[in-house]
């Protein structure tokens, strides 16, 4: 390894035509548009984005084609809309979004590198902006992906049996990719609150799945009540176009809300909390 | 110039930092010493911004760190080398920093070349040793070319090459009339190459002086005489209320005296001298006497009144 020590760094610098020390606030750059940036970067060059995308194109996939076959073979294609299995395929692919959106906060926290990422914006808010910026340019076209390969798998498998109706294959399209968005901003928020992987992934599993299937379970009327405004339950008017008990409007009302909930606790543990 | 003004970090009720008065100018290496958890750390996140302060501040040439636009381009500081991801290589991460901060990219390429780490420059870090660690850590403090560097520890991990690589990098930023702030446990290393010293002891300033000072005001720093009558000569100075030590033979090391107080009582005591030398206190010496004292003692160095006149 060669060292090179000679002339420093303000000669190397000035050679490259760099700034001085004297106009250190002067300047373009950085500000919002450069976290974002920084962010951007960040995200890409890791491998486990990625993976984290690939996987959640499989776990589409995978079961999109499986749950296809076996309603096909089962004979029960008839009046089977385009977009009738989203939800069902995005119930499991949705938690490598999770990951990845988890991930963007609490890896940094479990590498240390949170206080690069600290150092070089100190404004918190910032930081956690430019994260959710990303995270929404990142995760919306995957999540249109995504819908476009289960309901195209759909239709091959299903063929002329299939009802295809252009406007709600379109809606569904959208609502899947607004619905992952939604969910991975709720677990980019918790994470920040609560800063380990682990405990984000499971927390999101908790409130995507476990508490609709308890509720399920105990049958009791008010808890069914409170877990059909949960995220879960939120994304079916946007998926399916379906009303009751609400319509997708009040859907994506409450994804917001549970969203913005979330990176406000983030938000509010970033700015008050030691890093 | 980072000005620490009554810095203070309590958690609960344990004071890690306190009351903290510290400016550190440019133009020179300032050494941060203090034993294992006396807070240099802590003072040093509380600096850039990522502890909050109970109460006081840090300020950057009189502004809090979060105030600043382009903090890079300011204050580089290497806090420690697993301030990066280990996906990531160093490429992207300095990469990602640059765009941050306005800092043309081109400046990712020649701080890569300035700490040696081209050749890896596009593998993931997570499998570089401990000293290459440390390398991208520098070089993302130089990255923005600041006027303030701060290190914390930045010889771990270093082989000898590197501990002096090192060493020749903070003379020469500070050369440039940069200010270099830089926490170490290693004395020696301190010795070759801090101009100042700044001395905490459980989050509290035990010095704040050139290292020659700290060096001097040692109360270990001693007279070494020689002499064929040791146990008179002995018996005289500690009747002067010097003190004493009898390494053996006929040498004796005198601490809480000078040379002439020395001399003028061997000659009062009409004793020979084949020797009267000053011997200076080692930094490390200095050091140890100035924390072991201030950390476990509230009262005064013995001796100390001695050396406030020298």
């Amino acid at each position: 390894m060669t060292t090179s020590t000679g002339s420093g760094p303000a000669a190397a610098a000035r050679g490259a035509g760099a700034r001085g020390a004297a106009d250190a606030d002067q300047g373009r750059g950085g500000g919002f548009a450069g976290s974002v940036a920084a962010e951007w970067t960040k995200l890409w060059s890791l491998r486990s984005t990625w993976t984290c995308l690939a996987t959640a194109v499989l776990l589409t996939a995978g079961p999109a084609a499986l749950g296809a076959t076996v309603l096909e073979s089962g004979g029960q294609v008839a009046n089977m809309t385009a977009h009738g299995m989203l939800p069902t395929v995005v119930m499991l692919s949705q938690f490598a979004l999770v990951a990845v959106a988890s991930l963007i906060i609490t890896g940094e926290y479990a590498t240390g590198a949170v206080r690069t990422t600290l150092t070089a914006v100190p404004v918190r808010g910032r930081v956690l902006a430019a994260k959710a910026l990303v995270l929404v340019a990142a995760v919306f076209p995957v999540g249109l992906a995504l819908g476009g390969v289960s309901i195209g798998i759909s239709t091959v498998v299903f063929g002329d049996a299939m009802v295809f109706e252009a406007e709600h294959v379109a809606h569904a399209v959208l609502g899947t990719a607004g619905y992952l968005t939604a969910v991975s901003l709720f677990a980019l928020g918790l994470g920040t609150a609560l800063r380990s992987t682990a405990g984000t992934i499971t927390a999101t599993v908790g409130v995507l799945i476990g508490v609709p299937m308890f509720s399920t379970m105990l049958n009791n009327e008010t808890i069914l009540e409170i877990a059909s405004y949960l995220p879960a339950d939120a994304g079916l008017p946007l998926m399916m176009g379906s009303t009751d008990p609400y319509g997708w409007p009040a859907g994506a009302a409450l994804l917001g809300a549970w969203a913005a909930a979330a990176l406000a606790a983030g938000y509010a543990a970033l700015r008050l909390r030691d890093a | 110039m980072i000005s620490l003004r009554n810095l203070t970090k309590r958690y609960g009720d344990k004071t890690v930092v306190g009351d903290l008065c510290v400016e550190i100018a440019p133009g020179k290496v300032t050494g941060f010493l203090g034993p294992n958890g006396a807070g240099k750390s802590t003072t040093m996140r509380m600096i850039l911004g990522l502890d909050r302060p109970t109460a006081g501040q840090a300020l950057i040439d009189g502004h809090r760190y979060a105030e600043l636009r382009h903090p890079l381009r300011r204050v580089g500081a290497l806090l420690d080398a697993k301030a990066v991801h280990p996906g990531r290589t160093p490429r992207s991460h300095l990469k990602a920093m640059a765009r941050s901060n306005g800092i043309p990219v081109r400046r990712v390429a020649e701080v890569l070349e300035q700490v040696g780490l081209t050749e890896v420059a596009d593998r993931r870090s997570g499998k570089f040793s401990l000293g290459m660690g440390q390398r991208l850590g520098i070089a993302g403090a130089l990255l923005g070319d600041p006027h303030i560097l701060m290190f914390d520890e930045p010889v771990n991990g270093l082989d000898p090459d590197g501990v002096r690589w090192i060493r020749d990098l903070m003379r020469s930023l500070a050369a440039e009339g940069r200010t270099v702030f830089v926490s170490s446990h290693l004395m020696s290393e301190m010795q070759a190459t801090a101009d100042q010293l700044v001395v905490i002891g459980r989050g509290r300033l035990i010095a704040d002086a050139p290292v020659a000072e700290v060096i001097e005001r040692s109360s270990l720093t001693a007279v070494r005489v020689r002499t064929p009558q040791p146990a008179e000569l002995e018996g005289r100075l500690l009747a002067a209320g010097m003190r004493v030590e009898r390494p053996g033979g006929e040498e004796l090391l005198v601490t809480g005296g000078t040379l002439e107080r020395v001399g003028a009582a061997a000659h009062e005591a009409g004793v020979q001298l084949h020797e009267l030398s000053p011997r200076a206190a080692s930094l490390e010496e200095a050091y140890m006497e100035l924390t072991a004292s201030a950390v476990e003692y509230a009262a005064p160095v013995p001796g100390a009144d001695d050396k406030a006149g020298v």
